[in-house]
Parts: structure tokens; sequence; C-alpha cells
């Protein structure tokens, strides 16, 4: 995400966290006596897994939608340089472990008659521009 | 983002390419996807998204090509490599007419040879006396050398002379067990390989294989060497675009020819074998003009045949005349010892390898290519057989436009 804070190094607080996520989920769905005897490994990995990629596409998602919100409502066509109102569009990406739904901003210039998409660099140099200390 | 059209985060679209690049073909890439990454993709869409990249590497390769020929390309390898070696070699790839209006199915089917290029650094060293006088004892096993001339024979210019189930099976042979002493390493070690290769022209091919050396910083290197089996393009190649580099006969392809030399004059199979050991070990020891004279003094004492215009490559005239033209052609790039003292390679098996690895992906009985998607295919296996993360620098900083086509969106909104 080169135009937000950088990524964040040290991820082992959130990864305790999570970790601890996955204990309340086992908890939830097998109660405090855990799993019977009569469940298999495959049916605990099979449900982690599951659990695993919902985490997957609520972390993809939230960081998403609060990623769009930092490209205000305007921005300028690369061709002509208008600004132009932002929009989103839904559209279903496949991403690793599973598929999100992401409403990608979408731009649409009317003098050029052509849909634009915000690319990274640009909102970088936009946001340098915008804030002294530039992007952190 | 580096969001593309593909409905893929970079990350899963990565994974798709690779695929596309390692499998044998679309079928079993889209195959092995779903089953190992549980990415659901149907062989049609990988195919097209390998091509999608196979072609944005070669507009970048044809950048590259163009800029070194107007002397704007500067060396990207920061380090001197100090052995370069260039080894040229050409497979064969079934094509089809890309005309359209024709109707389903394979029309005008034809094998078309897709040129290959090593570039491999190697670590070296040079030796006062020849390092390996003798014949290395893998050319001296009977068996190898069987093993070696059919894999060799079986294909391209020598593919006729070779008879189908001509070549005896190897007796089978117990051996007591013997403790088999390592021989001292002598040869250069291989260290990083790029690779390179079309379908075009070797003169297209010329400065395509010259712009990766320079990017390589090959034409700073220490030593030097180019190396090819003997093809008339692969020596005008090494003239124009390497002159300064060291031209070598691969030795393998020598061995082959006196091989079939040796068996084509007769006699008992001990006495083939000894007259091929004799050839092979003068060869490797540089005298490749006492062979010469042997073979000349064969062929004057052999009948010519009869009707010139009618005589079959493994005619035994035919066979000695072409082996006599073949050695005399390429003396010169024959001195091999000269070339282990230098420390330099007198086998091109890496480019040999590497034309099966190309092939693995391009040939098949059912693997019909248009030219254009078969120079796209090409390109993406150059990318991911090269070991500098040609394929993986790529995908992280391919062109994406900031526009996709209207009605895409437009459908999207639609649906």
């Amino acid at each position: 995400m080169p135009f937000s804070k950088a990524q964040p190094e040290d991820l082992s607080n959130v990864r305790d966290m999570a970790y601890g996520w996955g204990k309340v989920v086992s908890r939830r769905a097998y109660g405090d006596e855990g799993p019977g005897l009569d469940i298999d490994f495959d049916s605990i990995e099979t449900l982690a897994v599951d659990i695993g990629q919902a985490v997957i596409k609520g972390a993809i998602e939230e960081a998403l939608k609060t990623q769009l919100k930092l490209l205000g409502d305007h921005q300028l066509c690369p061709e002509c340089k208008r600004a132009c109102p932002v929009d989103t569009a839904p559209r279903t990406l496949q991403v690793r472990g599973g598929t999100i739904e992401y409403n990608e901003p979408v731009c649409h210039c009317l003098a050029c008659r052509r849909d634009f998409f915000p690319s990274a660099p640009e909102l970088a140099a936009r946001l340098a521009r915008l804030l002294p200390g530039g992007p952190g | 983002m580096r969001l593309g059209s593909h409905d893929f985060s970079p990350a899963v679209l990565g994974k798709i390419v690779r695929s596309a690049a390692r499998s044998t073909s679309f079928h079993v890439a889209a195959e092995s996807l779903a089953d190992e990454a549980e990415v659901d993709i149907s062989s049609r869409q990988a195919g097209r998204i390998a091509h999608e990249v196979g072609e944005q590497l070669r507009q970048d390769r044809d950048r590259r090509v163009e800029a070194f020929g107007n002397k704007q390309a500067s060396p990207e390898a920061p380090v001197v490599p100090r052995l370069a070696v260039v080894s040229v070699d050409g497979g064969r790839m079934n094509t089809r007419s890309e005309e359209r209006g024709q109707g389903p199915g394979v029309h005008n089917p034809a094998w078309r040879e897709d040129k290959v290029a090593s570039l491999l650094t190697m670590s070296t060293k040079s030796h006062d006396d020849d390092p390996h006088p003798e014949l290395p004892r893998c050319f001296t096993k009977k068996n190898e050398v069987v093993e070696l001339v059919q894999g060799i024979a079986g294909q391209g210019a020598l593919a006729d002379v070779v008879e189908a189930g001509g070549e005896e099976p190897p007796a089978l042979t117990v051996f007591e067990p013997v403790e088999d002493k390592p021989e001292p390493r002598w040869q250069p070690e291989p260290l990083v390989l790029t690779c390179q290769a079309t379908l075009e022209s070797s003169d297209e091919f010329g400065p395509v294989v010259a712009a990766e050396a320079h990017r390589r910083n090959f034409f700073a290197a220490q030593d030097r060497a180019f190396l090819g089996d003997g093809g008339l393009w692969i020596w005008t190649l090494q003239r124009t675009y390497f002159p300064a580099f060291e031209p070598i006969v691969d030795f393998v392809h020598v061995l082959t020819h006196v091989y079939l030399a040796a068996k084509t004059v007769g006699g008992t199979p001990a006495a083939v074998w000894e007259r091929y050991l004799g050839w092979a070990t003068a060869c490797w020891q540089g005298r490749v003009a006492i062979v010469l004279e042997e073979l000349r003094a064969i062929l004057e004492a052999m009948p010519p045949p009869e009707n010139t215009a009618e005589v079959k490559p493994t005619d035994p005239y035919e066979v000695i005349r072409l082996t006599i033209g073949y050695l005399t052609n390429n003396e010169p790039r024959m001195d091999y010892p000269r070339y282990r003292r230098a420390g330099l390679p007198t086998c091109s098996g890496m480019v040999e390898s590497l034309i099966k690895q190309f092939n693995r992906r391009v040939k098949g009985t059912e693997k019909f290519w248009n030219p254009t998607q078969a120079e796209t295919i090409l390109q993406l296996r150059a990318a991911y057989l090269s070991e500098d993360e040609q394929l993986a620098k790529h995908l992280k900083t391919r062109p994406m436009s900031a526009f996709r086509p209207y009605k895409t969106t437009k459908r999207r909104k639609a649906g």
C-alpha cells in the first residue's frame, strides 16, 4: 500500500491476536469440551481453513474499504487532467486463500469517454504534494 | 493497486503465469492450480493470461534490442563475469496457419525451428598443462556413447543417418563392484543461466542474444566462449555479434559424427569400437587432421554412388563424405587441448538440456501453435527458465494501464 502507512514489520501482536481468535472459533464450533472422538483430523482442518479464509476475506475487504476513502471525491483524468468523480464498481477477485468482494474505485471521464482507475504511483505523488512529510 | 482486467490478485496472477509456463499445457496448468492453489480458472483463461504476459515480455525484449542497437543500453549486471559462455541451438515445434476464416481445426501444419540461446556465467581457472588429455571415461563406455549418439543423432541434421532400430541394444553385463574414484574437477562450473528463444530467423535472433549478453555484461568478461553444434547459421551469428568470443564446436556432436563414421566403415563390433576410440581420442587431443586423413583415404577407396541425385543420407559414401565436411569446416573450432588449458568448456550440454526444457512446454503431438502465440509462449518459458528471476521481476513491474475498456465496466455494472 504505497500511499498509506508502510506495512508494519512486526506483526507478532496481530498474529497472537489471530491465534487467540482461532481458539475462540474452536470453542464456538465444538463447545468447551472440544470435538468428540468421532471428529477426525480432516474435519478439524477443513473447519480451520474455512475460518482462515474468512479472516483473509475480512482483512483484505476492510483494508481496501479504508484505503478507498483516501482517494477523495474526485481524481484527475490521466489523459485530459479534468477532475472526475470517484465512483465504485463491485468486483469479485480471487486472492490467495479465497475470494473477496471489492468495491473498486472507478472514475469516468466524460470528455475522454473512458473509465480510468486511479493508479498507486499517481496517488503517492499526489499525497506527497499534500503532506509535507510525505506518505508515511 | 496493480490489478489488471483479470479478476485475480497480483499474487494469484503470478501463480497462474508460473503454472502456465511450467506445465506441459494450459489444461494441466489449470488443473494443478485448482488442486494445489485452489484457484478456479479455465485452461482457456490461463492461456489468455500467459500469452498476455508473454507478449509484454516480447515487447520488453524488443525495446532492449532496440536500445542495444542504438547503443543506449548499459549492462545491468554490476559484476564482471570471470567466464561468459554463450551457446546457441535450434529445436523444433509444430505451427499452424494464423489466417482467419478457415474453419475450426489445424490448417497448414508445419515444423519450424525455434532458436534457443543459453547465456551462462561460469567459474573457472586456467591450467599450465592440459588438465585432462585422456578421453573422459564417459566417452569410452559403449553403453553411454550409444545413448549419447542416439540422443544427438535422433534429431536435427543427423536424424536421417541413424537407422531406426539399427543400433544393437547394449548387452547386459554383471560387473564386479569396483571403487569408483572421483576424478578431480577440471571443467568450469556453471553459475547463473539466462536464456533467450525465438521462432524468428537467425538474422533477428542475433541482436536478441547480443542484447542479452550486453545486459549481463558478457562482453567485459575476462574469458568468453561461444559454443555451437556446427550449424552454419550459428557460426554466422558468432562472427557477426560475438567476434571476441572463442568459437568452440560441441565435442559431443564431433563424437557423434565420428562414431557414425566408424560404424559405417564396418567390421566386427570390436573393430568399430576400436576405430571410434582412436578417432574420438584424436579429436579430443586436437589431432583432427589425422582423422581427416584416414577418412579421406577411406572415401577414396569407396565406390561413389552411381546416381548422385538419389543418394540417401544413410549411404556409407555419403556418411563419410558428410563427416569429412563437418570436421573440415569445424577444424579451427576444435582445438580442445587449448580450450581445456584456458579453462573453457568443450561441451554444449547446457543448451541441449535447455532445448529439451523448451520442448517439454511447446512440443507435443497435439500442440500446433500459431506463430504469434508460439513467440509469446517462448518468451514466457525463457523468462521462467532464466535464473535471474526475470519473470518475478516482470510481474512486479509490468506495465499496467490506468484505463480499462469502457464496456468492461459497463457490463460489470449491468451484470
